[in-house]
């Protein structure tokens, strides 16, 4: 054993070899190539389909994207501009339409002097959010200004009096006050009822008057000095109107300038490139006329092939054998065919060049101005090609001669018509070979004559289409002027009236109770002549008729008062009606409002649908699984079209804030089976152990269960925000403009119709980085929160 | 000695149904019905006055009356004499067969573009990633118009088929992709047993069931020889055999020959003409929800562990057996329920047909009838309930399949 060991040992290796450099193939780009792209035959095919697919988007987005235009007024300027430069209408994008309109895209119609407003309340949603997404960076008091920011946010976007919002919010804190009170003394259940019930009555009841009350209080104060400073202002705009005009008309003098300068150097590029075309006019129909007669030639082969093979009697005896003739037959009529094919292949060629070969004069002239002073020789070279004279002549020569080829004519006579065909095909074949160099050496001259004027170009339409946003500037100045002068005239009449009608009111009032006595008693709360009963005859009915004539009356003068006061007491932000909303803008109001209502809501029916309280559960149950079986646009119809008769009559309000509504309530279901998800997949021992410690039923679920289920539930949550996001997309079918809609207002102008893949480009990537990134924020959060493997 | 005493037995106070959890989850049940009852009552309140007000009445009648209006595509006979309840069952159709007709190919794409995400090729597994995160994180509907704008300004006019023009019919001049859609070749049985086309097609499909019926017979046959002898027989000739023959017998009896679309005048006639409307409708919905199908495809195999597949490479199973023995039967547990919901949502998502004018139930229930009759609340109505019942026994029969195939855990 030992001896063994002592003899082996010599053999042991004492130092180590060095390390050796490893082969070329087993290390760096080249291993991992091979390791993941080429490992095996479907591998490789899988990388070479998916290169090419690759190569053929990129070849086809690329120049595209990167060859647009991004100065022009319109479609049609655009496909000029793109035609000069790339000889084809469409080998760019017209990137001008999103130069032009994105301000619209992003805001709607919303005023572009308020345009702070959105961007600043978009801004402060950041900070709002901080404390939520960011909790331990910030200090904690932030959370008050998350819980201000709603009534921050509506207040900075419609504008209005500072008070609108903050009234709102004392109904949320009278609840608040009320929940905490009566909690103390009656118990949760009640104290819950009782803070809806409080805070409900505040809106319903108080809010309204004191609204009023504040707008009348501020606007009677206001009276005189309003009227003053109207009657000045009505006096004064149509100065300022016609001053606004005058500079526009200037500005119109200057662009329509501009714009002659721009036609002027795209006309004499599009020239340039009409010759480029006329020289390809030449080479065509030669190119046509060389295939026919290549035809002609090999038509005539064949029938020497036929002849050849067939060393028969054209014409066979009638007592020779049948099969015999019936080959005769077959081989005279394909001989007979091809003779008439090469006669009309001929025939064919003389008419392409004939007719399709445009007037070397009008070649000429053209080319003089464009490529000749660059490459003189050019000149020359298409003198000698040009002339049809030259192919003509032989050609008809030929067409006669193989017209008078019969079945009995030798094979010699067809060798040398052929012949001739052949060298007509050669000769025509080195002139088109010419003519090709020729339009490459134009091409060449030129492209290097239309540098300077293609970069004169652009600058110009950049000087044009900085003179057109000026003239937009102003354009809009002047109607902002205009509208409020009119909006002034027609404030002045309101408030000219306002004593009369405040007069009327009383006696309006005395008339609608009079009246109203007058009806019999069962009638009286009827709203519409048609819910009368079916007995009621024409007196009863004129009663009725009258009454409602008259309640409409004075509820129609009180509006207007109350309207008026309004206008004259307003404080705070200049009001924005909801229909000036548009674009993305819209699109993140009613997302972010839906994530943000549709979450407490969401959790709520997610805990009603656990709960073992039967009827709660019924309820929940119901409501989630019929919201989710029906699409969001149907509810979205149902908002716009039924919402009004599930209401009291009368009522009527907004449409954004019924799609809001109905959003929230679209979102709210979904929200609520995630959450569900994730109480789910607590153990049950986490439902235990809060009960044991004596938690009462909120305080286990604030403290124990949904910290947790929400932890587990977040990736499900940002892809339902994900999908609110997008589907707000789907209010352009009920008559909001959110991006999609706008695409087609856009394409409904004459300057941009027919524009689609820029708009779509631009919408899409819009979408995409919102969405996208929320992705991102989502697993970013799933691995801050993960706390078990770290 | 300890006696057993009973706790103080205390009568009923009205406190304790706020106080005692035992009554309390009572008071909460009759004052949450109470608020149920109410708000159900003043809804149908304010609808009834509503209703009065506005002069209307609540009746399903309109449902009978000639509809007035055609729609273009339809799957069973209509004419604009038809009912507007005939009118709704031509739209459910063509819902349902849009839907469909994108279930089937987004699961392809689907399943595509989840395994090849997985794949160890770099190009390959970038390339889906930006088909996935490209689709899901752009709105379907700008899918949908973008893809009706392709068709219809991309592709060649009619006109341009004509001799002499740039256009051609492609794979051997048998389909035509046109500015108004594409014209495939048609299937007709010249002399069919039957006297109408549906009954023909009918007996077809019969044929094709029974012979489904015998193959599955060879399968449980092989099956139970497989467990005999450990060896599986071969038998896919045998089963293509049974499937294909009756079959194509039956359809060259009925002397079944292929129809070719042909330019006649200013259109195509002959062939089956999908238009513009259901092809966009249909590829969007299928590369949108099929970017979904793979994350979820994705997911389902990702969960299956490790140790699975190298338990199956270990016991010397090939990589496509692992796949189809091991790996997919158990993703599939976890696959199929994310999937079916996907196909809930892809039915739902075909509503906006409305984009494109596809005349689906939402454009002919929803759209037309309600604008000529007024009868808006009858209408929503109708059209809630029939995605509702399509949604709920859709959601019902992937409750089934779950509990059919769950873990049967020990």
């Amino acid at each position: 054993m030992s001896d063994t060991h002592a003899q082996t040992v010599s053999y042991v290796r004492e130092t180590m070899i060095d390390e050796q450099v490893p082969p070329v193939a087993e290390a760096g780009v080249i291993k991992w190539v091979r390791a993941n792209l080429f490992s095996g035959w479907l591998n490789i095919f899988l990388t070479v389909i998916s290169l090419y697919v690759v190569y053929l988007a990129l070849s086809l987005v690329l120049p595209w994207a990167f060859g647009g235009v991004w100065n022009a007024g319109s479609l049609t300027e655009c496909r000029e501009v793109l035609f000069s430069f790339y000889k084809s209408s469409h080998g760019g994008a017209c990137w001008a339409v999103i130069e032009d309109r994105w301000l619209q895209i992003m805001f709607g119609f919303y005023p572009p002097e308020l345009y702070w407003r959105p961007i600043s309340a978009f801004a402060l949603f950041f900070v709002a959010l901080a404390p939520v997404l960011f909790a331990e960076k910030v200090p904690n008091q932030l959370i008050w200004f998350s819980f201000a920011y709603p009534f921050i946010a509506t207040w900075l976007i419609w504008g209005g009096a500072f008070w609108v919002p903050v009234l709102v919010a004392i109904g949320f804190v009278i609840g608040a006050l009320v929940l905490k009170g009566l909690g103390k003394i009656v118990g949760p259940v009640v104290a819950n009822l009782g803070a809806v019930v409080a805070a409900l009555f505040w809106w319903g009841a108080i809010m309204g008057p004191i609204n009023d009350g504040l707008n009348q209080m501020i606007g009677a104060g206001r009276l005189e000095s309003t009227l003053a400073r109207l009657q000045e202002e009505v006096d004064r705009l149509p100065r300022e109107v016609i001053a606004m005009e005058k500079i526009s008309d200037e500005k119109a003098v200057g662009i329509a300038a501009a714009l002659d300068v721009k036609n002027g150097l795209l006309q004499a590029m599009l020239d340039i490139r009409i010759e480029e075309f006329s020289i390809g006019s030449q080479i065509e129909p030669k190119e046509i006329a060389l295939r026919r007669l290549v035809g002609a030639e090999e038509s005539l082969e064949n029938l020497v092939a036929i002849l050849n093979e067939w060393d028969g009697d054209p014409t066979p005896a009638t007592d020779a054998p049948q099969a015999d003739v019936s080959k005769a037959q077959y081989a005279s009529d394909r001989a007979t065919g091809l003779i008439q094919d090469a006669s009309n292949l001929l025939g064919d060629a003389i008419a392409d060049i004939e007719n399709d070969t445009v007037e070397p004069s009008v070649v000429f002239t053209n080319m003089v101005t464009a490529a000749g002073i660059a490459d003189p020789l050019i000149l020359t070279d298409v003198d000698a090609l040009v002339s049809k004279a030259t192919l003509i002549d032989p050609l008809t020569v030929l067409q006669v001669r193989s017209t008078g080829i019969t079945l009995q004519s030798s094979v010699d006579e067809i060798g040398s018509v052929r012949a001739e065909i052949v060298a007509v095909i050669v000769s025509l074949d080195a002139d088109i070979a010419i003519l090709n160099g020729i339009q490459d050496r134009i091409v060449v001259s030129i492209e290097d004559g239309l540098v300077e004027p293609q970069a004169a170009l652009l600058r110009q339409m950049a000087r044009l289409s900085a003179l057109r946003d000026d003239a937009s500037v102003v354009a809009q100045d002047s109607f902002r002027i205009s509208s409020a002068q009119s909006d002034g005239r027609n404030f002045l009449s309101s408030l000219m009236s306002l004593p009369d009608q405040e007069a009327s009111l009383n006696d309006l009032q005395e008339r609608t109770v009079s009246l109203r006595d007058a009806l019999p008693r069962n009638q009286r709360g009827l709203i519409a002549v048609s819910q009368l009963p079916a007995d009621a005859n024409n007196d009863e009915e004129a009663a009725l008729s009258s009454y409602l004539d008259a309640k409409n009356d004075e509820l129609s003068t009180q509006a207007s008062i109350s309207a008026t006061y309004a206008e004259l007491g307003s404080v705070g932000l200049r009001p924005v009606d909801s229909r000036k909303i548009g674009g993305f803008m819209l699109a993140l109001i009613i997302g972010i409002a839906g994530i943000v209502l549709s979450l407490p809501l969401g959790i709520l029916l997610a805990l009603g649908r656990q709960s073992h309280l039967f009827i709660v559960n019924k309820i929940c149950v119901t409501f989630i699984e019929v919201i989710r079986g029906v699409p969001l646009i149907v509810w979205l119809f149902t908002g716009s079209l039924l919402l009004n008769y599930f209401l009291p009559p009368g009522t009527n309000f907004d449409l954004l804030l019924r799609v809001i509504i109905m959003v929230t309530l679209f979102a709210a279901a979904y929200i609520a089976e995630v959450i569900r998800g994730g109480l789910a997949a607590l153990s049950t021992g986490q439902y235990e152990g809060a009960d044991s410690l004596g938690l009462s039923y909120w305080q286990s679920m604030q403290l124990i269960v949904l910290p947790q289920a929400m932890k587990i539930s977040i990736p499900g949550i940002v892809n339902t925000f994900i999908g609110l996001f997008k589907d707000t997309v789907l209010v352009v079918f009920i008559g909001l403009s959110d991006p999609i809609g706008f695409s087609n207002l856009i394409r409904a102008d004459t300057d941009w119709n027919g524009i689609y893949w820029e708009l779509f480009v631009f919408i899409g990537a819009l979408f995409f980085l919102f969405c996208f990134s929320m992705g991102r924020y989502s697993l970013y959060l799933e691995k801050k929160l993960q706390r078990e493997h770290r | 000695m300890t006696t057993l005493i009973d706790p103080p037995k205390i009568s009923f106070r009205l406190s304790q149904l706020i106080y005692d959890t035992r009554y309390r989850s009572i008071t909460i049940q009759v004052i949450a019905s109470i608020l149920l009852i109410a708000g159900i009552y003043w809804l149908v309140n304010n609808t009834i006055q509503n209703l009065a007000a506005l002069g209307k009445d609540f009746d399903f009648g309109f449902l009978t009356q000639p509809a007035g209006y055609d729609i273009n595509q339809r799957l069973i006979g209509y004419t604009s004499q038809s009912s507007h309840g005939m009118a709704a069952l031509v739209g459910i159709l063509n819902t349902l067969l849009v839907a469909f007709l994108g279930c089937l190919l987004a699961t392809v794409l689907g399943v595509t573009a989840g395994v090849l995400r997985l794949s160890n090729n770099w190009v390959v597994s970038r390339l889906m990633a930006v088909y996935v995160e490209g689709f899901r994180n752009v709105p379907l509907l700008l899918w949908i118009i973008a893809i009706m704008a392709l068709m219809t300004e991309g592709m060649s006019r009619i006109r341009e088929f004509r001799v002499g023009g740039d256009a051609g019919m492609i794979l051997n001049d048998s389909v035509a992709v046109t500015n108004r859609g594409i014209y495939i070749p048609s299937v007709i049985l010249e002399n069919g047993f039957m006297t109408s086309s549906a009954m023909n097609w009918l007996v077809l499909l019969v044929i094709l069931m029974i012979s489904l019926f015998f193959v599955r017979g060879v399968r449980k046959r092989s099956d139970a020889v497989q467990e005999d002898t450990g060896v599986r027989p071969t038998t896919w000739y045998k089963q293509l055999i049974i499937l294909v023959i009756p079959v194509g017998l039956v359809m060259v009896l009925m002397g079944a020959e292929l129809q070719y679309p042909e330019l006649r005048g200013f259109n195509f006639s002959d062939g089956i003409h999908l238009r513009n409307s259901l092809i966009a409708l249909w590829l969007a919905l299928s590369l949108y929800t099929g970017a979904f199908i793979a994350e979820i495809v994705r997911a389902g195999i990702l969960a299956i562990s490790k140790g699975q597949s190298e338990a199956a490479f270990a016991l010397g199973l090939r990589p496509n057996r692992t796949t189809s023995l091991v790996i997919l039967p158990q993703a599939m547990r976890v696959i199929i329920p994310p999937l079916i919901s996907q196909y809930l949502n892809l039915t739902k998502n075909s509503s906006l047909a409305i984009a494109v004018g596809y005349m689906d139930v939402r454009s002919t229930l929803g759209g037309i009838t309600i604008n000529q009759t007024g009868r808006e609340l009858e209408g929503m109505l109708l059209l809630g309930a029939f995605y509702l019942v399509l949604s709920l026994t859709i959601s019902g029969a992937m409750n089934v399949y779950n509990n059919r195939t769950q873990l049967q855990e020990r």
